[in-house]
């Protein structure tokens, strides 16, 4: 990736969007999961409902996953939406779709995490290095950068969130190295 | 978990983010060997969003794939010239008309190289599912669990010996196919820390009230997620029966991996005479593979550095083989 910790100026932020998302973590608690990329195969987005089922089943936690991005293919999206309703995560993923840049500012604004599943998404994450998000890359390429599991195994990436989520120095390390385009690379437990 | 103290150096940071990734690991592979997250659930994971998925969905496959690729063979080199713009149209038109000839020029070359690509995946398919019915023909049937009410029960004759075998262990002691646990009740009952799995769910449900650690899950899956050395003994009882020679190769590579040094393996199986017998159970007739003879386990298991003592049943249907496993064999490993 190339200057993943570029220091260009944040957005501000959508007020209304953000005051909505500030709403819901006030009266559920928990953390926000974002990754905003196209929602199409390629981008993997299945894998993450898979690691925030994990998650839940693991930690027994509230976490919302926010999916922000175009959706160009339909068969694709509606296989997410059956899938989250077959594992009982409505409500906890959010298929929000294309947003303007404000929108996308106040989900990074509100974001714990930032999740990809996908090599293709150096904008996305380029954009939660600059807001200070934690990055947890299951595509496992060598050009991936912040935390990045060498598979996508759902057990493997709801513990390294639980682990970002309440480790403050695992967090700002992340951050630290992600900022740097450097990686943290976490492989399958045996 | 809980929020540590940010390290206060570079390489205190990679010592401290070391010992966290180890931790991540170690975290999981305990929740995966505590039943909370077995690997087959991950899996099954898999299987549920192929149910849903557009490409290699419900009944579909390659076939449906090779659709969407037919679909997209053809590329067009005209251009929609719509647009909001004020003459925006007009000059994406002048602009597509000066460029046709160049862009169809190239289009057509991919098209024609995306035309040669399908008709090659549409042989390849072909092929495979002609492969794949000839598979199916000559299918080998997955093991199933072999149990026989007189073999595989509290008052069956081997269980008093498997136990007293088992008494002295400190360890973890699993028992497969632990059926509805009886086996591992009352080896707590005599102070061992038992667990049982059985690939059976139904068999489990059964049991899930009483607090016994009994876990829905296949044995080799399982012993899989095990660490290396964590077992101080393991019984296997209507599982190897009507293996396949490489499932039980396969299954005794990782038992003598899990089991600690000076652990004890036992193992029950019916025996050829059993096997044929009218009081067989019916899943005897539908496995692939047949019961080894209680010589031959004597055998497999001193390859293998176990002490081995072997015990055939009264009336000669099943036998009992119990190996103790040598720290030679277990240092090396």
């Amino acid at each position: 990736m190339s200057e993943p910790g570029a220091t260009a100026p944040l957005l501000p932020a959508d007020p209304l969007v953000a005051e909505a998302l500030a709403g819901i973590k006030a009266e559920f608690g928990g953390s926000d999961w974002l990754c905003v990329a196209d929602i199409e195969p390629l981008s993997g987005q299945d894998d993450l409902i898979k690691a925030l089922w994990a998650f839940s089943r693991l930690y027994g936690l509230p976490a919302r996953l926010h999916l922000v991005g175009a959706t160009p293919d339909g068969a694709y999206l509606g296989a997410l939406r059956d899938f989250v309703e077959d594992l009982g995560l409505v409500g906890a993923v959010q298929l929000v779709g294309p947003v303007s840049a404000e929108i996308a500012a106040a989900y990074f604004a509100a974001a714990d995490v930032y999740v990809t599943a996908s090599v293709a998404d150096t904008e996305g994450t380029r954009r939660a290095v600059r807001a200070r998000v934690p990055v947890v890359n299951l595509d496992g390429s060598d050009t991936a950068a912040g935390v990045v599991l060498t598979v996508a195994q759902p057990s493997l990436v709801a513990a390294t969130i639980a682990r970002l989520l309440t480790d403050t120095a695992f967090a700002a390390a992340a951050r630290n190295r992600a900022s740097r385009g450097a990686q943290l690379r976490v492989g399958p437990p045996e | 978990m809980s929020a540590t103290l940010e390290p206060a150096s570079d390489s205190d940071e990679d010592a401290y983010l070391a010992r966290v990734l180890s931790e991540i690991e170690a975290e999981v592979r305990a929740k995966r060997a505590s039943g909370e997250l077995p690997a087959r659930v991950e899996r099954e994971l898999d299987e549920l969003f192929l149910e849903f998925s557009p490409v290699a969905g419900r009944a579909g496959g390659l076939h449906d794939a090779l659709r969407m690729v037919d679909a997209a063979t053809f590329i067009d080199p005209v251009v929609p010239v719509g647009s909001a713009k004020s003459g925006g149209a007009v000059v994406k038109k002048g602009l597509r008309s000066l460029s046709l000839w160049y862009v169809g020029y190239i289009t057509h070359q991919v098209s024609q190289l995306a035309t040669a690509v399908s008709r090659a995946l549409h042989i390849l398919d072909e092929q495979v599912t002609d492969l794949r019915r000839q598979l199916d023909a000559q299918r080998v049937p997955p093991s199933l669990v072999v149990e026989a009410d007189w073999a595989n029960g509290p008052d069956a004759w081997w269980v008093e010996e498997g136990v007293r075998t088992l008494a002295a262990a400190r360890g973890r002691v699993l028992h497969t196919a632990a059926g509805d646990g009886w086996l591992v009740r009352r080896l707590t009952a005599e102070g061992v820390s038992a667990y049982g799995v059985d690939p059976r769910p139904e068999r489990i449900e059964r049991a899930e009230f009483d607090g016994t650690d009994l876990r829905d899950e296949d044995v080799v899956a399982h012993l899989r997620a095990v660490e290396s050395a964590a077992l101080d003994g393991i019984i296997l009882s209507g599982v190897v029966d009507g293996m396949t020679a490489g499932e039980r190769l396969a299954l005794l590579d990782l038992v003598v991996d899990r089991l600690s040094p000076g652990g004890t393996l036992v193992v029950h199986s019916l025996s050829r005479a059993g096997w044929e017998s009218d009081q067989a159970p019916v899943a005897a007739d539908l496995c692939g593979g047949h019961p080894l003879r209680l010589a031959t386990w004597s055998f497999l298991l001193g390859e293998q550095g176990f002490d081995v003592r072997a015990q055939p049943g009264p009336e000669g249907l099943d036998y009992l083989v119990v190996g103790v496993l040598g720290d030679t064999v277990t240092a090396s490993r």
